[in-house]
């Protein structure tokens, strides 16, 4: 008998990218055959447990039809090659063999499966070796698609040896009743640095997969932003595969109302003397649930290895929940790993001391609240769009 | 400008001020000096609002109005300024945005133009000199990673701006080198007019040879137990504190 996603791939497949690269086709094959046996995520799966998945997916269906992603001009140097994915496949690009697919694991992971098995567009990125980019690239928001349907974006970013640049992605909203499931494949070439920005605000449904292949001497830097969303899940994967890497992963999240906003994240230590540092700050108000779930594995290999993590979390009702979890698994010997995590209430000391200064209780409170996410927005190298990351936090604080 | 009558607080059950009476009037100094545990920062404490502390008797009456009816926030902005014993570090709080929120709203509330960031700095920069602050702190985190001694004059820095009507400094001496509390002192005295008026409560009389008091109390046991000019303060740095627990040490049982 023929599964259930085998028949959609069958009605729709001639709608998705081909191109001649056997690779391309049988990586699709997998994922659908995984797709297939492990369906889709439920709360039984561990890492979905505290989820809302379930509920999301409910009578939403796998669909292709989503607006075109539209590709904004860049200022970059001319060797830097920027398009969509499709066209890339089209193309033949020799990245396109090499990389899609590669990093993105389907195993047990249902949804990177159906992303695999139906994407059909996105974009691809290639930063040329020896290329330092100036500006940051400013990457289209995903695209979104039609109402009950689940739609599966793909982007390639492949930063070359010892250049660097910084990535923007701002996403806006996208219905409820609709699911954008994205997954991204980010490969940081030997010496490379790569530093990337996410700003959510208000999204609709969500799961973004992340999956990060750092080689030697690489620097990767993540900020992840979001601002509410009715439910986000986001997966960042970063596997350190040579010595000498260093992965900082930062996020900072506000929910409110009845949202969801779940950070997942998995650093990977391969080999020695890598370092990765991950701080996740986050508010909840009113029904909002929160969860963070940080996996280190550091290798039996990655003596040396540097580990840091923490994640820090203020409720500020009655009513929101925060579920937090670090995961550590270590099978060297010789490394220094840390993690942490608190969650707490706004500090009334300091609330009264502002007060004490004539400042309201309500402004105060505000201000004690940004100050909560001021660790991580200073780590965004970005002057221009830091500035107006700070300034959509504090209005967001404010519609509170 | 500040009467006191009768204040009486506890904090979870346990009464600490047992009837306090003291009236302060514009261009005075007093010093509330007395043992630990006597209620010295509990009466700071309560004039500032703290929530903790529940007012079971008495009344504070502050430039014609009752303090005790108000908001933390509404007593800064009538002119009330505590200088914090322990002032608090608030992380990602800048220090010049915060003094500027803290300003413009006291000038809000009464009727004055709030001051743009140009004059604000201006403003700022003249009052770093009186207190001799590095500019360094007031772009930091407020109060992050100061040392004891920076955190005072902070406080001080922080009331130069602010300009209050009535300023209660709550042990600011504590913790502070010779050379930091001269400049702490001067900085007071600088201050000083005869508009308004200054209650430095401390445990030594170190303090007062740079402050120089109009009135000493003496606290002991919620209560104010002697009152006299600066020679108080010396007699008391003469005999020590068991000199007051011997004198009223029975009243704790009575």
């Amino acid at each position: 008998m023929k599964g259930q996603y085998q028949t959609i791939f069958e009605s729709t497949g001639n709608m998705l990218p081909k191109n001649a690269c056997p690779n391309l086709a049988s990586t699709r094959e997998n994922a659908l055959r995984e797709l297939e046996s492990d369906g889709l995520p439920n709360n039984r799966i561990e890492y979905w447990k505290y989820s809302r998945i379930g509920k999301v997916l409910n009578g939403l269906e796998v669909t292709l039809d989503c607006n075109d992603t539209e590709l904004n001009s860049l200022n970059a140097p001319a060797n830097v090659e920027y398009g969509s994915l499709k066209q890339a496949i089209a193309d033949n690009h020799p990245l396109i063999e090499k990389y899609l697919g590669q990093y993105a694991r389907i195993e047990n992971a249902g949804l990177t499966a159906l992303n695999t098995a139906f994407f059909s567009n996105g974009i691809f990125l290639h930063v040329p070796d020896d290329t330092i980019v100036e500006d940051p690239i400013y990457l289209p928001q995903q695209p979104l698609c039609a109402e009950g349907g689940i739609v599966q974006p793909r982007n390639l970013i492949v930063v070359g040896k010892n250049s660097s640049v910084t990535l923007i992605r701002q996403d806006a909203s996208a219905s409820t009743n609709a699911m954008t499931n994205a997954i991204e494949e980010v490969v940081v070439q030997q010496n490379a640095s790569l530093r990337h920005y996410v700003l959510q605000n208000d999204q609709g449904n969500s799961v973004n997969g992340s999956y990060v292949q750092q080689k030697r001497d690489s620097q990767y830097s993540r900020v992840t932003v979001t601002l509410d969303g009715s439910f986000v899940r986001n997966n960042v994967n970063v596997q350190m595969e040579g010595t000498g890497c260093e992965a900082n992963l930062y996020g900072y999240y506000h929910i409110q109302g009845n949202n969801q906003v779940d950070n997942h994240t998995t650093i990977e230590h391969m080999e020695p003397d890598c370092l990765s540092n991950e701080l996740y700050v986050g508010l909840l108000d009113d029904d909002a649930s929160g969860i963070f779930n940080g996996r280190v594995l550091v290798h039996q290999d990655a003596q040396r290895t540097n580990a840091f993590q923490s994640n820090k979390n203020i409720v500020v009702s009655d009513n929101a929940t925060m579920n937090t979890k670090p995961e550590l698994e270590i099978y060297a010997d010789d490394v220094k790993c840390s993690h942490g995590a608190t969650i707490g209430q706004v500090d009334q000391e300091a609330l009264f001391y502002l007060q004490s200064r004539g400042i309201p209780r309500k402004a105060a409170m505000s201000m004690l609240l940004q100050g909560f996410s001021v660790e991580v927005t200073d780590k965004i190298g970005d002057e221009g769009f830091k500035g107006r990351v700070i300034q959509q936090i504090l209005q967001h604080l404010s519609a509170g | 400008m500040l009467s006191i009558k009768n204040l009486k607080a506890s904090v979870e059950g346990t009464e600490i001020l047992k009837g306090i009476d003291l009236e302060v009037n514009a261009g005075e100094v007093h010093a509330i000096m007395g043992p630990n545990g006597s209620g010295k920062s509990t009466l700071a404490s309560v004039l500032a609002g703290r929530a903790e502390y529940d007012i079971t008797a008495g009344s504070a009456i502050f430039n014609n109005e009752d303090l005790l009816d108000m908001v933390p926030e509404d007593r800064a902005r009538k002119g009330l300024f505590l200088a914090f014993q322990y002032p608090i570090e608030i992380p990602g709080v800048n220090t010049t945005n915060f003094l500027r929120t803290s300003l413009n709203e006291v000038r809000k509330f009464n009727g004055l133009e709030p001051l743009n960031g140009a004059d604000f700095l201006k403003l700022m920069k003249e009052k770093m000199k009186v207190i001799e602050i590095d500019k360094s702190l007031t772009s930091r985190s407020v109060n992050e990673g100061f040392s004891g001694g920076e955190k005072k004059k902070s406080e001080i820095f922080q009331m130069a701006i602010l300009e209050p009507k009535l300023a209660v400094l709550d042990e600011t001496d504590s913790g502070l080198d010779i050379d930091a509390l001269r400049i702490v002192a001067e900085g007071v005295n600088r201050l000083k007019s005869s508009d308004n008026a200054t209650v430095v409560i401390t445990h030594y009389q170190r303090l007062l040879d740079y402050i120089i008091p109009d009135y000493v109390h003496i606290i002991y046991d919620g209560r104010i137990v002697r009152s006299g000019d600066k020679n108080l303060a010396l007699t008391l740095e003469e005999k020590g504190y068991d000199w007051i627990r011997e004198e009223f040490g029975e009243m704790t049982e009575s």
